[in-house]
């Protein structure tokens, strides 16, 4: 692996792949954080991405990773001075200043946040992470199963709101979430302070590359699938001046096009879906579980075990070639998948749904019944599929009496 | 009493207009086109248009005349935030267009949070220096966090504005746009930016119609499908910005006579899908709008079918496959356009899906359109039974909003209503979504 | 035809008998496909891995301490199907969906909702399922209480069709004719059969119980039990029915009596003729049944009045004169329609005897119930030498069929007698075939004229003439006996010349 930089022109496929490992349910309305991530990386610069072993081992780094609504943090957005109060907060507490910083976990705002952060602080970001994907809590990382604590853990809200956790890992998740409450629905964190040589077999290297990988794959398709007026009703009429755009007319760099002819149907033969579904899976490792009508979505039960914030929903999805029934159970993300009542896919790996008319990813808060999806599920990195991974990320863990597929077996 | 209604396009220095009988003239299509000259020409084409017929209305799209790259005036935007951006980091917006159109960009405490719980105090001093410091700009965007649950600190700020400039015009973000600040700040903007154009607009247009007929009524067509008053263009020009799109696909769909469809729009480089329900348009917030720039305003949702028109054809062919809704392709103009819809047309199951328009699609479309209201707002709700009734209360506000622009009284109906689960909230947050339509009553 | 005997598990409840008899009755049965399955076992999940361990047959109970949740539901009915569960029960707040519901019934596997808690009734369903006799015993045990309820031998029958899953009943004579309950019962390729004697003892009919399978040997005990219990309420019913049907005819005869006793008068005194079905405002249509004239007919009138009750168990039937009388009122009777139901009721009437019937015009009040039971009669005279089973209108004969089959010769005399005073007159003949063709026209003398080809002044001239005689045709109890005697006189007076025109 080696070094390369984030830039701005790098914001609309960062935004793509982080919405992609959102798995769905947390994705959703963080176009916001590109705005902002873009305006950030044109002030302060490109960031370099460097994977572990180009840093000193005696590095401190540490998690950089937002917490709470997404949607709190579209209304309250950052500051810019965030980064700037964690990294101060956290010095004088882990034997020196911050040399790098890593995702928490490179999925939905949090593959932006920290890039910001690194770009605010002009420090290196580490291209690993300890979820591979999103998860509800903030201990259930990879970190976590590696013996790394959490704490102390530094942490901000929108409002000025500043403080120092020092104590257990579940403790600081239910101490944080309070406060998140409180504090305008969003806290951006600094945790897991350690040193880079210790983040070897404790963090899921690469994610930051995927991210930004599976982002190009989807911006490709989702740009060409991008109505190309822009609202400017000339495009549209008989009379209209196609050749000369306003000078304010061009895309911007959220609305860049895509290679013209390029992705979309070659030959007339493949769904557009089909073709995008096969790039994700070359990206990914994913498999689809299938694809159709989707037949049902409202409110689930909640499990006995969970004490997640945010409402369990359930979905079912009408697998059009099998005739096959995909249940699907959310609680914020996407937790688990039956294929006519077998477990088909669970957590800890990813399961996302594609929107196959507009080529995007999508979740609950966005469909209704009626509409076109492909179910997709990634796999999560080897850690997770450890037996205390599967404890610390797997369905039981969110109250589901289940055993992972992978544990199916043992 | 049901007279023909007129839809008409203004563009490019051209006026495309479109008549569609009402039941007693049997609901026939007549197109007429002509230069967009004086307010005299024009309402004489329509009459001629009309040949006698009782017109009700004249709705009309102007989201050409509205471009805010071309009629925007500068802007001022004031964001009240708990926290301001630090040396204004992350504030900036990537669109030119905006950039262009704020002549200056301030930040003053205050704010909500999203249940409308405020955050930090209003910082009136810092109101009053921002609206001292942007003197010299026409018109301002203020943006407050939390607006949408709460909109205290806008009204406040919009008190202090026009306390000390009352000449200023004012946008206000809650009146514009849903959540997400960003974006609704940048409509705010574009809407403030617009505020003048939008008068002009709405008095000639009026005017035109007065010319027409003295029992005609003046309307314009929305983004999401919709049609507004000229009273509420005046305050929210924002809303007419891609009506164009909106309108085409229930033009297309009101000329292939089904009021549920899938529509695919042949333009000369692609095909643009969207669907029309309850002779609606299927709309979503997260379309970017002019310049690329995402409002927070419903707009009609297309998908574009890029590549040669058999690459087109057959990826609609395949959508129209799984749909229960039957498919309509409309040619946008002629030449390529046309091919592109005729191979769609070819691949479809029933030959009657294509549309060849005798003139624009949108001036159809803007004539059949009705008032329509959206709303966008988070509740708290612990029981099921909570969560209902804070529904019920969102949708007669829909409801009511509808009937306020013009609707026939009785005709209001909820288009949709939707709640939805908030990630990594407490339990029992929600957002509601709630989008309602009507008829369009006899007077605007 | 004998299968070999395979070796089966014979007393395992069905699902279905769960169902009709056990603890499943009270649960909400959200999907119903494949119901036969057999039970083996109950089981109480609260961990969906416990499914895996069982075996064929298992009635997979859902705990409510399980979790809920479409993906519970959906998760157990995968591994109950896996397993060849019977069916499988969830508590109702775990709230199948509709999905769900889809699922089920493409696997084909039964699926019921709860509303108590799941341990209490996976108990019951375990004591249920563990001693089939038992379960058994109560299904007899409640089909007994419930024969005693019913009166009839339709309801005894409804009892065992609707309690005791997989059987169909019927009640047959020893012919194969089926008197109650279900026809397929006597098709059955499996049946269990009894012996019901009649009120004298002797052997009167056989109830069958059919099965779609062959029984285990337990449950075919268990069904001929059920059969055994409803013998003595059918026996019982028979004779009930008999004797009422008795009483009820003399009833009715003493109603018919007292009608006819009051012409030209309306309703006659109520204690006499009120009697459930028969009314006399309204609209009339009369039938009448004879049987053949050699049998004794008062002998009969039991058999046949109970055999008509059992097709007919709505309307009374009256022994009158030499047959038996009833009538349909409806708005819109008509006689065609009634004689086509008459036709079908006789055809599935028990009856040791030929029957046949008459049936009058359909017409309005007493006075024309009297009218069309007369028409009934008059037809009924000319179907009884038909044979059984048939039914003609008093229209559909017409008059001359009418007088052929009443004999002519004497009718004519007769006739002569009544019509003397006209008959006497020096245009005697041709007053009588103006008579008969005023009363073909109803009364109309201008229709009559028309029909004679006379000046209509003639025909009131005549018609005049007629009433000086003493003939009042206006009189509507007369009028038919005039209209007969001038159709009987007709032939002869035709025969003698044209005498109808001047």
């Amino acid at each position: 692996m080696s070094e390369r930089l984030i830039t701005a022109a790098d914001v609309p496929a960062l935004l793509a792949g982080a919405e992609f490992f959102s798995t769905s349910a947390a994705g959703e309305g963080i176009d916001f954080a590109g705005v902002w991530l873009g305006d950030v990386l044109a002030h302060a610069g490109p960031v370099r991405l460097v994977p572990p072993a180009g840093l000193d081992p005696g590095t401190v780094c540490a998690a950089i990773g937002a917490m709470g609504s997404t949607t709190a943090m579209a209304e309250l957005p950052p500051s810019g001075d965030e980064p700037a109060v964690l990294a101060r907060s956290l010095a004088g507490r882990c034997g020196g200043p911050l040399g790098a910083v890593l995702p928490l976990n490179a999925a939905s705002v949090n593959a932006l946040f920290p890039v910001a952060a690194a770009a605010l602080l002009g420090l290196p970001l580490i291209d690993c992470d300890g979820m591979g994907r999103v998860f509800p809590l903030i201990h259930q990382t990879t970190f976590e199963l590696a013996g790394l604590p959490l704490a102390p853990m530094a942490a901000v809200s929108a409002g000025y709101d500043a403080l120092l956790l020092e104590t257990g890992s579940a403790r600081a998740e239910r101490l944080a979430r309070v406060v998140a409450q409180s504090a305008g629905g969003w806290l951006l964190c600094a945790l897991y302070p350690t040193r880079v040589g210790r983040l070897a077999g404790a963090a899921i290297p690469g994610s930051m590359s995927r991210v930004l990988e599976v982002g190009r794959v989807l911006h490709a398709h989702a740009a060409s699938a991008r109505p190309s007026w822009n609202g400017s009703p000339g495009a549209l009429g008989p009379l209209g001046s196609p050749g000369a755009p306003g000078p304010l007319g061009s895309p911007g760099p959220l609305d860049s096009p895509g290679s013209p002819g390029g992705p979309g149907l070659r030959g007339g033969q493949v769904a557009p879906h089909e073709r995008l579904l096969a790039e994700l899976a070359a990206a990914t490792g994913a498999s689809v579980l299938g694809g159709g009508r989707l037949v049902e979505i409202g409110p689930s039960v909640r499990q006995a075990a969970a004490l997640f914030p945010g409402n369990p929903v359930g979905l079912a999805v009408h697998d059009h070639d099998s005739g096959r029934l995909i249940r699907i159970e959310a609680h914020n993300e996407l937790i688990l998948a039956l294929s006519d009542g077998s477990l088909a896919a669970a957590v800890p790996d990813l399961l996302c749904l594609l929107d196959r008319g507009t080529l995007r990813m999508t979740g609950p808060g966005r469909l209704t019944a009626g509409d076109q999806v492909d179910v997709l599920v990634v796999p999560a990195a080897p850690l997770w599929h450890t037996i205390p991974g599967l404890a610390l990320g797997g369905p039981g863990a969110f109250g589901f009496p289940l055993r992972h597929p992978k544990e199916a077996g043992r | 009493m049901e007279g023909a209604r007129i839809g008409i396009l203004l563009g490019a220095g051209r006026a495309h207009a479109a008549l569609v009988g009402g039941p007693a003239g049997g609901g026939e299509v007549r197109h007429a086109t002509g230069p967009n000259a004086s307010e005299r020409v024009l309402a004489r084409m329509l009459r001629d248009l009309a040949g006698g017929a009782r017109v009700a209305s004249v709705t009309w799209d102007v989201a050409a005349e509205l471009d805010p790259a071309l009629a925007g005036t500068p802007v001022a935007a004031v964001r009240i935030v708990p926290r301001p951006p630090a040396a204004g980091l992350g504030s900036g917006h990537p669109s030119p267009l905006l950039r262009a159109l704020q002549a200056r960009r301030g930040a003053v405490v205050g704010g909500h949070d999203l249940f409308g719980v405020e955050l930090a105090p209003l910082d009136v001093y810092a109101v009053l220096a921002e609206c001292a410091a942007a003197r010299d700009i026409p018109a301002l965007a203020v943006t407050a966090s939390g607006a949408p649950g709460c909109a205290d600190h806008e009204l406040a700020a919009a008190e202090l504005i026009y306390d000390t400039r009352p000449d200023a015009r004012v946008s206000l973000s809650h009146q514009v746009g849903g959540l997400g600040l960003l974006d609704r700040e940048a409509a705010t903007v574009i809407n403030a930016a617009l505020l003048a154009r939008a008068a002009e607009l709405a008095e000639r247009c009026v005017r035109v119609g007065e010319l027409v007929g003295p029992q005609v009524s003046t309307w314009f067509a929305a983004g999401d499908g919709g049609r507004v008053s000229a009273e509420r263009l005046r305050l929210l020009p924002v809303l007419a910005l891609s009506a164009s799109e909106a309108v085409a696909l229930t033009g297309a769909a009101r000329l292939a006579g089904a009021a549920d469809a899938l529509v695919g729009l042949a333009l000369p480089d692609a095909l643009a899908v969207g669907h029309v329900a309850g002779g609606l348009p299927e709309v979503t917030v997260d379309r970017p709008g002019p310049g690329g720039v995402r409002m927070a305003i419903p707009t009609a949702s297309l998908t574009r079918l890029p590549g040669p028109p058999a690459a087109s054809a057959a990826a609609f062919a395949l959508l129209a496959e799984h749909e229960p809704r039957p498919a309509v392709v409309a040619a946008m103009r002629g030449g390529e356009a046309a091919e592109r819809a005729r191979a769609a047309a070819a691949r479809l199951p029933a030959p009657e899906g294509m549309v060849l328009p005798g003139g624009e699609l949108a001036a159809v479309g803007a004539a059949c359109t009705e008032p329509t209201a959206w709303l966008d707002s988070v509740v708290y709700a612990e029981s099921g039974e909570e969560l209902e009734r804070q529904r019920g209360i969102a949708e007669q506000r829909a409801l009511t909003l509808v009937a306020e622009s013009g609707a026939r009284l009785g005709s209001e109906r909820v288009v949709s209503s939707r709640a939805v689960s908030m990630s990594f909230l407490r339990s029992g947050s929600y957002r509601l979504m709630v989008r309602a339509g009507g008829e369009a009553g006899e007077s605007a | 035809m004998s299968s070999p005997r395979r070796p089966r598990v014979a007393e395992q409840l069905t699902v279905d008998e769960l169902v009709r008899y056990g603890p499943l009755g009270r649960a909400r049965m959200l999907v119903g496909e494949d119901l036969t399955r057999r039970v083996s076992r109950v089981a109480l999940v609260s961990e969906l891995d416990q499914i895996r361990s069982y075996g064929p047959g298992t009635v997979v109970v859902l705990s409510g301490t399980l979790g809920h949740g479409a993906w519970v539901v959906e998760s157990a009915l995968r591994l109950a199907w896996e397993r060849s569960a019977s069916c499988l029960v969830s508590p109702a707040e775990a709230g199948p969906k509709p999905a769900t519901a889809q699922l089920a019934a493409r696997m084909r596997l039964p699926v019921f909702a709860v509303g108590e808690d799941t341990s209490a009734y996976a108990l019951e369903l375990a004591a249920a399922v563990a001693s089939p006799e038992a379960a058994r015993a109560r299904l007899a045990a409640r089909c007994a209480e419930l024969f005693t309820e019913r009166s009839s031998a339709r309801g005894i029958l409804g009892v065992i069709n609707t309690e005791v899953p997989g059987v169909s009943a019927a009640l047959l004579l020893p012919d194969g004719h089926v008197l109650a309950g279900q026809g397929a019962a006597a098709r059955a390729e499996h049946q269990v059969r009894v012996e019901v004697p009649g009120p004298d003892g002797r052997r009167w009919a056989d109830l069958v119980a059919g099965l779609a399978a062959p029984p285990a040997p337990a449950w075919a005990e268990s069904v001929r039990l059920i059969l055994r219990l409803a013998r003595a309420p059918l026996t019982t019913s028979v004779a009930r029915e008999r004797v009422s049907a008795v009483y009820r005819a003399e009833e009715a005869r003493a109603a018919l009596t007292a009608l006819f006793a009051r012409p030209g008068r309306e309703a006659p005194a109520a204690p006499g003729v009120d009697l459930p079905g028969w009314r006399l405002e309204g609209r009339h249509v009369a039938v009448f049944l004879r049987t053949d004239p050699a049998l004794d007919g008062a002998a009969l009138s039991p058999g046949v009045v109970s055999a008509w009750q059992e097709v007919l168990p709505d309307l009374p039937l009256a022994p009158w004169r030499d047959g038996w009388a009833s009538w349909w009122t409806e708005p819109d009777a008509e006689a065609g329609q009634v004689a086509a139901a008459l036709r079908r009721h006789l055809a599935r009437m028990r009856v040791p005897v030929p029957l046949s019937a008459g049936v009058g015009r359909a017409a309005e009040g007493g006075d024309g119930l009297r009218a069309s039971l007369e028409q009934a009669v008059l037809a009924a005279g000319a179907t009884v030498r038909l044979g059984h089973g048939e039914v003609r209108t008093f229209d559909e004969l017409g008059y001359r069929a009418l007088l052929g089959t009443l004999g002519q010769a004497e009718l004519a005399a007769a006739a002569r007698l009544v019509l003397a005073g006209l008959l006497a007159a020096p245009d005697g003949p041709v007053l009588v075939v103006t008579l008969a063709a005023v009363l073909d026209c109803g009364g109309s003398t201008g229709r009559a004229a028309a029909r004679l080809g006379l000046h209509r002044n003639t025909v009131l001239g005549r018609v005049e003439r007629i009433r000086g005689r003493g003939v009042d045709f206006d009189n509507p109890d007369q009028r038919l006996a005039l209209h007969l005697a001038c159709y009987a006189l007709l032939p002869e007076l035709q025969a003698g010349g044209q005498a109808g025109r001047e």
